[in-house]
């Protein structure tokens, strides 16, 4: 498995805040790689820099071997699903999916619709393709949300709590369709709260403390063989807020 | 209290059509006008801009908004020929009208621009539009949506403003009013006239801002 993301020494302040400092990280192609750590650890922001959302302060950030300096080092590579979706509401849900493929690959407007049906159908929403987004649950919008990511075959889907505003039965279903990519081996990485719902397919947990990693390994090690007295402090909370 | 004769006017009635054609086309050569520049200036200045086109924008919109339309008129019209520039007056009048309100409503798709969430730049950015493409594809179809109720009450307004271009060579319909009244002296039944016939100019536009709503609101949240 080739190395997709190399983070050698990263830091980022905002203002006088530092919220990132000397980290080092990596994500193998195929790992699916989830963040965890309490509010304001810095998790949104270190996916953020990674995105290309978010200019670094110090070190860098490798993408195959290129430096990440904005979302134009990483479109194409770099796919994101936020916690709000983002979807284009003046788009109908098949013209979220096919609009940037004509857009930006230059695709054919009936081909990109096909595209378009096959990701739809995918995620389970084939149904709702002539709709607009504001009719659709949380739920679907969040598939609907991974659909579009999908269309442009990134080497790396990036997630940052796409469960947070949704009830537990919809995060469910996102959790599903997150779980179906990682068996077709897609590269993730995923900040979330909800540990207990990707502890089945993570290859690997980092555990984000104060701006820097504190403990990482498989779930295994995280869950229970690591006496790291900060994550288990952690794992108590939200254990207790997960059920 | 004298007696209300409406057949004076009749004699009249067929100089009508062309002061409502006047008026028609100085209301919507202005309000087009208005429509692109309000777009061009209006996203112009949510950005960070070059301090000389700054400048230029601000000035542009601040003092169209600062002065009255009819000294405004009288500047393109009377002025300016003072610098060797001569304008026909029907182009006098709807480059001044479209000046006029592209300065209120830039500032309206400027503030739609900006009521547009964060998020959406960013999923644009990360599926790879770049600036141009945002702007155009993501950004002002979901602004112009926001900004049409106020677009369609500047296109009223324009239509009313345009009663000041009486103050120029130019026979829409107020100028024709005046005339008449010069010729009858019956100027309550002119007067009501006209401004029925404005009444049902804006009227009609008000129908289809309505109509324009709610087309384009199938989407909204
Ligand atoms: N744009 C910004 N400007 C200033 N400070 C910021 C900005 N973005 C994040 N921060 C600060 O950086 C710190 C880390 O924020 P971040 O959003 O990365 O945390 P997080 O781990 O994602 O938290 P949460 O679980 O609440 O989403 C916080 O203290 C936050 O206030
Ligand atoms: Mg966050």
């Amino acid at each position: 498995m080739g190395e997709l993301i190399r983070i050698s020494n990263l830091s980022k302040s905002f203002a006088d805040t530092t919220v990132l400092q000397s980290l080092d990280m990596q994500v193998n192609s195929g790992e699916i790689v989830a963040i965890i750590g309490s509010s304001g650890s810095g998790k949104s922001t270190l996916v953020r820099c990674i995105a290309g959302l978010e200019s670094v302060s110090g070190g860098e950030i490798l993408l195959d071997g290129e430096a990440v300096v904005n979302t134009a080092s990483t479109y194409g590579k770099v796919g994101m699903v936020f916690q709000n979706f983002n979807l284009f509401p003046h788009f109908t849900v098949g013209e979220n999916i096919s609009k940037p493929l004509q857009t930006i690959l230059k695709m054919k407007g009936d081909i990109a619709a096909e595209k378009a049906k096959i990701l739809l159908d995918k995620v389970h929403i084939l149904d709702k393709f002539e709709q607009y987004p504001n009719s659709l649950s949380g739920g679907q919008k969040q598939r609907l949300a991974i659909a579009r990511a999908l269309a442009m075959e990134p080497e790396i889907i990036i997630f940052d709590e796409p469960t947070s505003s949704l009830d537990p039965e919809l995060a469910h279903e996102v959790f599903e369709t997150i779980s179906d990519l990682a068996k077709e081996g897609q590269t993730m990485l995923i900040v979330t709260h909800q540990i207990n719902a990707i502890r089945r397919f993570a290859t690997r947990i980092v555990f984000l403390n104060k701006g820097k990693i504190e403990v990482e390994g498989t779930p295994d090690y995280i869950f229970h063989q690591s006496d790291n007295h900060n994550l288990q402090q952690f794992l108590k909370q939200v254990d207790f807020a997960d059920i | 209290m004298t007696n209300l004769d409406f057949t004076t006017l009749l004699p009249y009635i067929n100089l009508l059509p062309a002061a409502i054609a006047i008026t028609l086309q100085v209301g919507l050569g202005g309000f087009i006008l208005a429509i692109v520049l309000a777009i061009v200036v209006g996203s112009l200045r949510t950005r960070k801009l070059n301090w000389v086109v700054h400048l230029v924008l601000t000035a542009y919109v601040e003092f169209f908004r600062g002065t009255p339309l009819l000294v405004q008129l009288f500047v393109v019209y009377y002025g300016l020929p003072s610098f060797g520039i001569r304008i026909e007056p029907m182009i006098a009048a709807i480059v001044t009208m479209g000046l006029n309100s592209g300065a209120y409503l830039s500032e309206v798709v400027r503030a739609s621009i900006l009521s547009v969430d964060r998020g959406q730049y960013e999923a644009a950015a990360m599926l790879g539009y770049n600036s141009m493409q945002t702007i155009s594809q993501i950004i002002l179809p979901q602004a112009l949506r926001i900004a049409v109720p106020t677009f369609m009450n500047g296109f009223s307004s324009i239509i009313k403003e345009t009663s000041l271009i009486s103050v120029l060579p130019v026979i829409e319909l107020t100028k024709l009013g005046n005339q008449i009244y010069a010729k009858t002296y019956h100027p309550f039944e002119i007067y009501i006239t006209m401004a029925i016939i404005y009444f049902v100019m804006t009227y009609s536009v008000t129908f289809l801002a309505k109509w324009l709503e709610r087309r384009l609101s199938v989407w909204v949240n």
